[in-house]
């Protein structure tokens, strides 16, 4: 199974840009990486999914902020 | 102050987790009932449950809507809420850790957002109202519970104070006509909302929050200290005594997004 499925995929944004006003029509859009993070790349923050529910925490995602997507680490540390 | 409080909301959640799951007071109120029956959910409507501690409104309203997602900001209580709610064979419910405060959805997104028991935590309420009306679709519905202090200026400092002293991650609650104001501000209409008396037995308040005598024997005190009006609003029976109770006044609130 998914970590998230597409539905909520859909609606889930980065909180940070979603409410940016210079990227467009519908910023903070998330894809999904190595199954264990979501990354936006409109801010660049990017969220671990740990034990399978997303963490979606301004500080978490600002932390991996600096982190290219190769590097992120499986399973993502607590 | 905001992170400080979100750290200390965070830290004494985690550690007192499965007693919010287990708690009657949490998982068996009428007042669940009621925020069931003011809401009138619809089978294919998409709610979102803020703070959802225990995980005992997001269960409620399950079977009443097409899907729950249900948000905390403290990942044991999550842990906690989603075996709880997947133990009992719920499959529409999904968890997201999130702060009510930056909510992780696009805008217009849900047909309902529940908050219960919970603001009285957050350090900004304004800016979780604004979320939530960012979130919810035209039309949509807040239903909100949280405490509810007294007119008087006074006896209302006096039950925060109260309250905070057993849970220091307590921010502030506020009274009906400030709740209106502050919902009206995020551009959601108060159309309705209904009193409700909580009552709790003193000793396992206390001690679900992972005190012990030296707390009720402070709390018992203050109680008898308490002005006219604070002492009224709080109702205290059998006080002293180790069957003490006492009450908190919650609102229930249903706001529509102008």
């Amino acid at each position: 199974m998914a970590a998230v499925s597409q539905d909520l995929m859909d609606i889930l944004r980065c909180p940070v840009a979603v409410h940016y006003t210079d990227k467009g029509d519908d910023p903070g859009k998330l894809r999904l990486v190595k199954d264990s993070w979501l990354v936006c790349d409109d801010s660049g923050y990017k969220y671990p999914i740990r034990d399978g529910i997303p963490v979606m925490l301004v500080d978490e995602g600002e932390k991996w902020q600096d982190t290219p997507d190769a590097n992120l680490p499986v399973p993502p540390p607590d | 102050m905001t992170r400080d409080s979100k750290s200390l909301s965070r830290a004494r959640y985690s550690q007192f987790a499965e007693g919010y799951v287990t708690s009657e007071t949490h998982a068996h109120g009428s007042d669940l009932d009621r925020l069931l029956a003011i809401a009138q959910p619809q089978k294919h409507w998409r709610a979102l449950d803020i703070a959802t501690g225990g995980g005992h409104t997001a269960l409620k309203f399950a079977p009443h809507v097409g899907q729950v997602v249900a948000s905390d900001l403290t990942p044991r209580m999550l842990e906690s809420a989603r075996q709880f709610i997947t133990g009992r064979g719920v499959d529409n419910v999904s968890f997201r850790q999130a702060d009510a405060e930056d909510l992780p959805f696009d805008r217009e997104q849900f047909d309902l957002v529940c908050c219960r028991i919970a603001p009285h935590h957050f350090p900004d309420v304004q800016r979780f109202l604004l979320e939530c009306a960012r979130v919810l679709k035209p039309g949509g519905l807040l239903m909100l519970q949280d405490h509810l202090l007294p007119f008087d200026d006074q006896a209302a400092r006096y039950v925060d104070a109260f309250e905070r002293l057993r849970d220091p991650s307590h921010n502030r609650a506020f009274n009906q006509a400030e709740w209106t104001q502050i919902c009206a501000r995020a551009g959601l209409m108060v159309e309705y909302s209904e009193p409700y008396r909580k009552a709790h037995e003193l000793d396992p308040w206390v001690r679900r929050q992972g005190h012990g005598d030296a707390m009720i024997a402070q709390l018992t005190a203050l109680m008898i200290a308490a002005p006219p009006i604070a002492r009224d609003w709080m109702n205290p029976q059998r006080w002293g005594s180790p069957q003490a109770t006492f009450e908190n006044r919650h609102t229930l609130i249903r706001a529509r997004v102008r």
